[in-house]
């Protein structure tokens, strides 16, 4: 699993980590059992500080994402469920950035929704390929 | 356990004009804190306190437990000290300054030395003067590192180097930080560093500390304000606003920091100086720094 | 521990170089006592240039985890060794009379380098009298040339040691822990229309450059020294230089604005000159025919400081401006120096072979002794002979620096 920080980004750098393993759980990437690489390696891939990996880690292992098996490491919780309410809001917040571009572009409603309707496909036919 | 205490420190090299005044915090075992504040604010002088080399004309220090000014030697020997304008004998090759800082040093770490040395790229045999300002650095990191410190003590270590060079030190610092569990005090001007690195925040601003808080937590409880100016929007007006940490006057708007949700500073805004609703939202922190020490 | 410190030591260098030189100076004669010092003080203020020897300590030596103690102990073995070498050499040739010029520099080094191991150890007016008191001490013992007086000094330097061991904190201070006071002065807060354009406008930056501490307290001194020793030309030249390498680095950042460049290197190289010339007049001045309890004629005390003149300028003027400024190489640097010090030393060498009073040759050639006793007898055209070495010397470095383009031949801190 690949993630990315930036650290001039909006959101905490914890909060990026959270982000985008929540996303990868949601997506399918991460199934329950999966073994997560530990937050020492992690902190030094990423350059961040090792308390802030493990401080995302210790933030999902509360919501019951993750959980941690002394001296083998961090997995993805079996009953890992992703709150699909919270997924859905987050959602939203993107549709909305994406329906400001489209107005900024001289573009309607229904032209952002062909481009959705577009990218799904193109998603969909890199998946067959896979 | 407390690895830095500083208690009401004052320092002045001019009389009425402080560069410490009154600075208090303290740094846990383990915690990686960045020294923020504008330039002169006072972050060099208080690092050469934490060294022993200045001494604070009243307040107290404790590092280890230990006065600086007492035991500088036992501190000094317990800590890694990296600073932008340390120049190291010029005509001394790397292998003899290497040479003679393991004499210095007890636990030196030979295999961490070899790594960093062929990691940095460094010939062994090159003297000082004939090194590059981040070939240099890369040096001084080495010696401050690889006897394994408990503190490591760095002023503005990655002033004036490449961004490739000070990410393989940002690196270095952190592989430190998971061998050996080592407690770092920073200061810095790279906000991006900070970000990566530091898991709270001491901000300087006019020998006091302005803010001092967990880093993650300050990006999310603070938020930035832009309210237009009018006739009830003033700087005054916006900083008895409940919350307000600072207000300036940005030209056409008044900034505001503050403490709280976004969506609801934007409603107490609202209410309390009867405009439209202002533009939230919690920024990155370099615009947290400007907003908070810039005129 | 302490020898290694020692061979970290910024200043350390000059030791060897000190000690390679020194033997080659045996050559000349007992009445180059004055030059050597100025070589010897010339060397040591190059030396303490180098070193942070403002800060008694530099910040790397500071951070190690040593006693202060240590280091101190560490950089008065260096800056000893810096007289203690020559001293030795020259030992056997010259006898108590070089001694007493290594001692009493070893004095004042003593009371300019222990006073304040760290800055607050005594304040800078302790530091002026003191150094002015030794100074006299110094001509003392040029004159009365007693063992007891000898003993006495060391003893004082021991007894300065000492004193500033035991004062010692336990780690340096880079910062004194007493507090200036803050000068406020009123300055209108806009300029008057037409300001910016007299001379005193376009120059005052270079003014304020050169006006310091440094060509006062020479003059003062050179005044003071003339009338007791004549060995003065020593502290003409331990002064002028740190003056003009403190000049020479306040006004760099001048070549980045459209000042004339002319116009910088007039300032840059007039000023040293100017503070040579009148550091020298001074000595005329006050001068005594005598070297220590030798008579010497007036004659030859004049071309010695020509000579004197010519061979530190050069020295210094070329060291700083040929190497640093011009950007030239090392090795062609070493050859701007080293090509006028040996014209110098080959025209001085028979000329020191003369005795004082009954000017016999002992070993030069005979066309040597007359070229020399030409010169000696007719001191204008030496003079001339000098001032158009200068101006040579000068011709070529102004060349050098009206051409912009100069490519940079090699960095001078850069990897080769």
């Amino acid at each position: 699993m690949d993630l990315f920080i930036n650290p001039a980004g909006e959101l905490p750098i914890y909060r990026q980590i959270m982000r985008q393993i929540t996303s990868a759980i949601a997506g399918n990437h991460l199934r329950p059992g999966d073994k997560l690489t530990s937050h020492r390696d992690l902190a030094e891939r990423l350059v961040i500080a090792p308390l802030t990996v493990k401080k995302a880690y210790d933030e999902l292992e509360r919501q019951g994402l993750l959980e941690t098996l002394r001296g083998k490491g961090t997995f993805i919780s079996a009953k890992a469920v992703v709150k699909r309410s919270a997924e859905r809001e987050r959602l939203k917040e993107a549709a909305r950035t994406l329906l400001h571009q489209a107005y900024l572009s001289g573009l309607d409603l229904d032209d952002a929704l062909s481009a959705v309707e577009q990218a799904a496909r193109e998603i969909a036919r890199t998946k067959d390929k896979d | 356990m407390q690895i830095l205490q500083i208690n009401n420190v004052v320092r002045a090299y001019r009389r009425g004009v402080p560069v410490l005044d009154g600075t208090s915090f303290a740094v846990e075992k383990g915690e990686v804190v960045g020294l923020l504040g504008r330039n002169g604010a006072g972050k060099t002088t208080l690092l050469r306190i934490l060294m022993g080399m200045i001494k604070p004309q009243s307040g107290a220090v404790r590092v280890f437990g230990m006065d600086p000014q007492l035991q500088p030697v036992e501190i000094k020997r317990r800590t890694g000290f990296v600073a932008e304008d340390q120049v190291y004998p010029p005509l001394c090759r790397a292998s003899e300054l290497l040479l003679f800082h393991r004499s210095l040093y007890a636990g030196w770490d030979n295999a961490m030395e070899d790594e960093l040395v062929s990691r940095f790229g460094l010939r062994r045999d090159a003297r000082i003067s004939e090194m590059s300002k981040g070939e240099a650095r890369q040096v001084a990191l080495i010696c401050a590192v690889c006897h394994k410190p408990e503190l490591l003590i760095l002023d503005e270590p990655a002033g004036g180097l490449d961004p490739a060079a000070r990410r393989e030190f940002l690196e270095t610092s952190i592989q430190l930080l998971n061998r050996a569990g080592t407690t770092i005090l920073f200061s810095s001007h790279h906000m991006a560093d900070v970000e990566r690195i530091a898991s709270r925040v001491v901000l300087l601003d006019k020998g006091k500390v302005c803010i001092d808080s967990d880093l993650d937590q300050l990006r999310e409880t603070l938020c930035i304000a832009v309210v237009p100016l009018g006739d009830t929007v003033t700087v005054a007006a916006l900083e008895a606003v409940l919350g307000c940490v600072r207000a300036r006057n940005n030209g056409h708007s008044v900034h505001g920091v503050f403490h709280g949700d976004p969506d609801e500073v934007a409603a107490r805004i609202a209410g309390a100086l009867r405009v439209d609703p202002p533009p939230c939202q919690n920024v990155p922190l370099e615009e947290l720094f400007i907003e908070i020490v810039g005129r | 521990m302490l020898w290694k410190l020692v061979r970290i030591d910024p200043c350390f260098p000059w030791v060897v170089r000190l000690t390679l030189v020194s033997p080659l100076l045996l050559l000349l004669s007992e009445y180059s006592i004055p030059i050597l010092a100025a070589l010897y003080s010339a060397v040591v203020a190059l030396a303490s240039s180098t070193g942070s020897y403002q800060r008694r300590a530099s910040l790397y030596q500071t951070a190690l985890p040593l006693p202060a103690r240590t280091i101190w102990l560490s950089r008065v073995v260096v800056h000893s060794l810096l007289f203690a070498v020559p001293g030795v050499v020259f030992l056997p040739k010259f006898g108590l009379r070089i001694l007493a010029v290594m001692v009493s520099f070893a004095v004042l080094h003593a009371v300019l380098c222990t006073l304040r191991p760290e800055r607050d150890s005594a304040p800078g007016w302790w530091i002026l009298v003191s150094s002015a008191a030794f100074l006299v001490a110094m001509g003392a013992l040029q004159f009365y040339q007693r063992g007891w007086l000898f003993l006495a000094v060391f003893a004082v330097i021991l007894a300065l040691y000492g004193w500033t061991w035991t004062r010692l904190p336990a780690g340096f201070q880079l910062a004194s822990e007493r507090l200036e006071s803050v000068r406020t002065m009123g300055v209108p807060a806009t300029a008057p229309a037409g300001s910016g354009q007299g001379w005193l406008a376009r120059n005052r930056p270079f003014l304020k450059a050169f006006v310091g501490w440094q060509p006062v307290v020479s003059l003062g001194v050179i005044a003071l020294q003339g009338s007791l020793w004549s060995g003065e030309a020593a502290f003409t030249i331990l002064f002028v230089p740190s003056a003009f390498s403190s000049l020479w680095d306040s006004c760099l950042w001048m070549e980045a604005t459209p000042t004339p460049r002319r116009r910088i290197f007039a300032w840059v190289m007039g000023v040293p000159l100017a503070l040579y010339v009148s550091g020298f007049a001074m000595c005329g001045l006050t001068q005594r025919t005598t070297i220590g309890p030798y008579p010497v004629d007036a004659q030859y005390l004049t071309i010695n400081f020509a000579l004197a003149l010519l061979l530190l300028v050069t020295l210094v003027q070329s060291m700083n401006v040929v190497q640093r400024r011009l950007q030239m190489s090392k090795s062609s640097g070493y050859v701007m120096i080293c090509l006028p010090m040996a014209a110098i030393l080959a025209l001085f060498l028979p000329l020191t072979q003369l005795n004082g009073n009954g000017r016999k040759l002992s070993f030069a050639s005979k066309g040597a002794y007359l070229l020399s006793r030409y010169l000696t007898d007719q001191p204008l055209p030496l003079s001339i002979l000098c001032a158009l070495c200068l101006i040579g010397v000068y011709l070529y470095m102004e060349r050098d620096f009206q051409r912009a383009d100069v490519p940079c031949r090699r960095q001078m801190n850069s990897a080769v």
